[in-house]
């Protein structure tokens, strides 16, 4: 996983609920850190900071979870 | 002041979590019981995270007006119930089962733009302010009194999405007025005048989703944004155009000039920006979708369409 991506993400996540306790290893949805707010907002920021298309489909609580599936996420559709 | 009213939520998302966040500040209203609304696909499970975080009793349920929930209610003595962000009509049998109400978050200022999709349509309908309403529930579909209202302007440029999100703010802003009038002992109940009710039904789609660019450039722009729900799946269908009988979808456009250059519908550019040529103006399109739907860069439709400079979007029928 790249740490240039995970921080880049860990920083948005800041950003938009900020928390600047939140970090990589937070359990995002599981502890309440994002609500679906958030993820939208989030969504809007990462097809903008990553110059991704992030489709409805993907937008469920499984890619949410963690700055990793967030991550992962992105890097899938960057590759597409 | 008397005893605490025993309340009930019924909902789901931000919104009812919220507002459960701030009946847990009031002396006079206590927030014993809650249903989640399951009948629809959620974001993530806001309501149902605050509520297991706080081990707080609730019930998921997708039929809210089965006997199930009426029966949990009643057992716990629940005399109010909020509905907030609950997307099922609530039927004779549960109202007459709380003996004190219940009370409706609609996200529209009633009796204006009452039903369905009210934030796609007042954007549709060039609305420059949009509001929310809490109101008693009766027979009808949104058509009981008001208990609160409150009225913001619409930001210019604003999608589906972005009324819908500024409207769940307001509502959550509102709900503490709401709950403010409890704790005063009178929860107003102001008729709507039904003179002024507009009502939108699931069979009623802005402009029929067709783009026809021999309409003006303002009503293209608000057609697209009337639809625009990105990211979430929309509820409504995509606004459509198409190109050699080649369907594809608008998400986004921008007024490129006011001048013409041409026939409505011709293509002044195709590159990572398709500009047309609308009644009044162009039209770029910055964002789309084929198809099928997905939404793609321009650069790759106007590739895989083959278009150019010169063609012309096909003329779409008003439905």
């Amino acid at each position: 996983m790249s740490s240039l991506e995970t921080n880049q993400v860990v920083s948005l996540l800041q950003e938009i609920t900020g928390n600047s306790a939140l970090s990589e290893n937070s359990a995002l949805l599981a502890e309440g850190l994002i609500d679906s707010f958030d993820i939208i907002t989030l969504v809007d920021r990462l097809e903008e900071v990553f110059g991704v298309i992030i489709a409805a489909q993907e937008i469920v609580p499984e890619n949410f979870g963690t700055v990793s599936d967030i991550v992962r996420m992105v890097l899938a559709n960057r590759s597409s | 002041m008397g005893a605490p009213r025993r309340v009930g939520i019924i909902g789901t998302g931000r919104i009812a979590k919220e507002c459960a966040k701030i009946l847990t500040h009031s002396n006079h209203l206590q927030w014993i019981a809650s249903v989640v609304d399951s009948s629809r696909e959620t974001l993530s499970p806001d309501f149902e995270q605050f509520l297991q975080a706080g081990n707080h009793s609730y019930l998921v349920s997708s039929e809210i007006n089965e006997s199930p929930v009426i029966d949990y209610f009643q057992g716990l003595e629940v005399d109010l119930v909020f509905s907030i962000n609950n997307h099922q009509i609530i039927r004779e049998a549960l109202l007459e089962g709380i003996t004190g109400g219940i009370i409706n978050f609609h996200n529209a200022p009633l009796p204006r733009y009452a039903g369905l999709n009210a934030c796609s349509w007042a954007i549709y309908n060039a609305e420059t302010e949009h509001g929310v309403t809490w109101h008693w529930v009766d027979s009808g579909v949104d058509s009981g009194d008001i208990v609160a209202q409150k009225m913001f302007p619409i930001p210019p440029g604003s999608t589906a999405r972005n009324l819908i999100m500024l409207s769940i703010s307001a509502g959550i802003e509102l709900f503490g007025e709401v709950v403010t009038q409890c704790e005063q002992g009178a929860l107003a109940r102001l008729p709507q005048d039904r003179s002024h009710r507009l009502m939108y039904s699931s069979r009623d789609v802005p402009g029929g989703a067709r783009v026809n660019f021999s309409d003006s450039t303002d009503l293209i722009d608000r057609l697209v944004r009337a639809l625009n729900f990105t990211p979430l799946e929309s509820p409504l269908p995509l606004p459509r155009a198409s190109i050699m009988g080649r369907p594809f979808f608008l998400d986004e456009v921008r007024v490129a000039s006011r001048e013409s250059a041409g026939t409505p519908g011709l293509v002044i550019r195709a590159d990572d920006v398709l500009e047309i040529q609308a009644a009044d103006g162009s039209l770029e399109i910055i964002r789309v979708r084929d198809q099928d739907g997905q939404r793609i860069p321009v650069a790759s439709l106007v590739a895989d369409y083959g278009i150019t400079p010169g063609m012309h979007i096909d003329e779409e029928s008003h439905v």
